[in-house]
């Protein structure tokens, strides 16, 4: 069985130009669409994969010494680039599998439960690192 | 087959947790000795297998099920068994980090559901296991607090005892406990069950609740059983298994071991040789062995073909790297665990606790996760991903009309060298053979198979399909009806 007809899924509206850094607008698999687009390179430039590194930071609320990032954003692009391989699958007629159960013999429906009693209050707040009156306590969100 | 007779003696690790909870119950031996002698294994344990240990409690918890047993009170099923648990796994008392910094000190307010099923059936938790941080490892070194090595490690080398449930795997393979828990989202239970030539289950996703387990990738985590013999992996499950009202996902339908009737008849799928080129020599020859074994047994081998498999490696690390993202943004230095102030912002300390607490391979998924479902990205990665899983899912319905199991090697090389891999696409490759079941939610038993003496082991897997946990036991256990010889923790027990 082949599936490799990278073309045809792309023909079928996936995504095509982050999978590939070899796609036709030369964009590598980690560069954001808006900053790599028309740029013709064949390979990621550095700052690409950094920027692209720093826009996953800022999502996944990491800030990353400078040699950490290198690292990580050096790491992501082989890996992706590795795993490209995905493109070449023909996915068409296939429906995305989030939960192998397929809701199979899991109890999905509500049911009648017992209430039971929650842990309390005093007890949560003693494995918090900082707490306060009550309440778990962060660093001030509204200026004064 | 028959299932070996438990021997007569107390002390010998060679009991497994069935053998044990005869020898208990026929007072040939105590809980409290049982539990004593795991103690004093764990105490000198040189494999590195313990993250902690709890002795007091784990005496004064033996002694009361001595007392019950001594009072006529009905047995459970594990009564008086010492078990370890991988440190993912939440057990009041004990220190459930997930082998991360980020939660390191964090005691739990009450039992996982699979501990706190153990502990009705009168299982004793001794201590914690090491474990790869967040499950995110094959070989056990990415843990925050210690690194275990495998028991058949030639002398002079330490080799891996794989992972994630590193730990768990050491201390069954050493017979410091009979059974341990461990949890398996892409391969974590049966990759160092067969790296430590024990016996590892990864049940039917959802088989076991989840309620308790640290999670890393919910669509793929299983809470999976490392033991020295087949039955003690059927013994267990049958304890761990059923609905849970704290996990939805947990299926309803009860575990029903099958009738012990062997191989003869059984149809067996194996996959061409092509298939399997990653494979070294030493694992290729010890699959051959296991091939004329399960032929030997009166199974018939039937030639399968798993087209999609090939892409299971991309396709898990975008999915498991995608839920990942996800569950792991519950660690902000808010509620637990640790945090780290940064520049006094919100959006400062989240990101300094963040970045302080997880290591680098923690990071790195993350970072791959948050990539692949990122406007601009999603449809290209994620979308596709989990439609290549569903490919894979099909071509194991497409096998499992012609075949009863399909039999792979569970893991494409024996244990190496600790430190002497450290590429992490070479390890994500490593997983190749256990993840097409993880993707496909399916269970799958490793069992060590026949090596020549001196080798290291290597394991089998017997993939069934969804919900056939029985089918892959009864396999597992008339191919291997062993109980695996330990190699002691202290010298001293040998």
């Amino acid at each position: 069985v082949s599936n490799r007809d990278g073309g045809r899924a792309r023909g079928h509206g996936y995504h095509p130009a982050p999978m590939s850094a070899h796609a036709a607008d030369g964009r590598s698999p980690t560069q954001a669409p808006s900053n790599g687009a028309g740029s013709g390179a064949t390979h990621t430039p550095a700052g690409g994969r950094t920027a692209a590194l720093r826009r996953v930071e800022r999502l996944a609320r990491l800030a990353l010494d400078p040699e950490r990032e290198e690292r990580l954003a050096a790491d992501l692009e082989r890996v992706l680039a590795a795993f490209e391989s995905l493109t070449a699958v023909d996915v068409r007629g296939l429906e995305p599998l989030h939960q192998p159960s397929d809701g199979r013999g899991s109890e999905r429906d509500t049911r009648r439960e017992p209430p039971e009693p929650p842990l309390d209050r005093e007890t949560l707040l003693a494995r918090a690192p900082r707490a306060r009156d009550g309440f778990f306590s962060v660093p001030k969100t509204i200026a004064e | 087959m028959n299932a070996p007779s438990p021997a007569p003696t107390h002390d010998a690790p060679t009991l497994d947790a069935t053998g044990l909870v005869h020898a208990i119950a026929s007072g040939a031996t105590t809980a409290a000795r049982a539990v004593e002698r795991a103690l004093t294994a764990a105490a000198n344990d040189r494999f590195g297998a313990f993250a902690e240990v709890r002795a007091d409690d784990a005496r004064a918890r033996a002694r009361d099920l001595d007392r019950q047993r001594a009072s006529g009170a009905p047995l459970g099923a594990l009564h008086g068994v010492p078990v370890a648990v991988k440190a993912n796994l939440c057990a009041v008392g004990f220190e459930t980090n997930a082998g991360s910094r980020i939660l390191a000190g964090h005691r739990p307010l009450y039992d996982a559901t699979s501990v706190a099923r153990l502990l009705a059936a009168g299982a004793v938790v001794i201590g914690t296991t090491h474990m790869d941080e967040f499950g995110m490892g094959s070989s056990g070194e990415n843990s925050a607090f210690g690194v275990p090595h495998n028991p058949h490690s030639p002398r002079g080398v330490r080799l891996t005892a794989g992972g994630s449930s590193s730990g768990s795997a050491a201390a069954v393979a050493s017979g410091a406990v009979a059974l341990a828990l461990g949890s398996d989202t892409g391969g974590s239970v049966r990759q160092p069950a067969a790296f430590c030539g024990v016996f590892g289950a990864k049940p039917t996703w959802g088989r076991v609740p989840r309620h308790g387990l640290v999670a890393f990738a919910s669509s793929l985590d299983t809470v999976g059983v490392l033991a020295r013999s087949a039955r003690d992996l059927e013994l267990a499950l049958a304890v761990l298994s059923g609905p849970d009202g704290r996990d939805a996902t947990a299926l309803t339908e009860p575990f029903a071991p099958l009738p012990h009737d062997g191989l003869a008849g059984k149809r067996v799928g194996v996959l061409a040789a092509a298939a399997l080129a990653g494979i070294t020599p030493e694992v290729a020859r010890a699959f051959e062995t296991a091939r004329d074994d399960l032929s030997a047994r009166g199974a018939t081998l039937v030639e399968v073909e798993l087209p999609h498999a090939v892409h299971a490696v991309a396709t898990y690390y975008v999915v498991a790297t995608a839920e990942a993202s996800s569950n792991l943004a519950r660690f902000d230095g808010v509620r637990y665990g640790a945090r780290v102030e940064g520049d006094g912002s919100l959006a400062g300390m989240m990101a300094a606790t963040r970045s302080a607490g997880f290591g680098d391979e923690v990071l790195r998924r993350i970072a791959m996760g948050t990539h692949v479902l990122s406007s601009g990205f999603f449809e290209a990665w994620f979308d596709r991903a989990a439609r290549v899983r569903r490919a894979i899912a099909n071509d194991f319905a497409r096998a499992f009309e012609h075949v009863d199991v399909v039999a792979t090697p569970t893991a494409p090389t024996p244990a190496f060298a600790l430190g002497s891999v450290i590429d992490p696409l070479v390890l994500y490759r490593g997983d190749a053979l256990t993840l097409p079941a993880s993707l496909a939610g399916l269970p799958a038993i490793s069992a060590p198979c026949r090596v020549p003496s001196g080798a290291l082991p290597v394991g089998v897997q017997f993939v069934a399909p969804f919900g056939a946990d029985a089918a892959a036991l009864a396999a597992a256990r008339a191919f291997a009806p062993q109980i695996v010889t330990a190699v002691p923790a202290a010298e001293e027990l040998r």
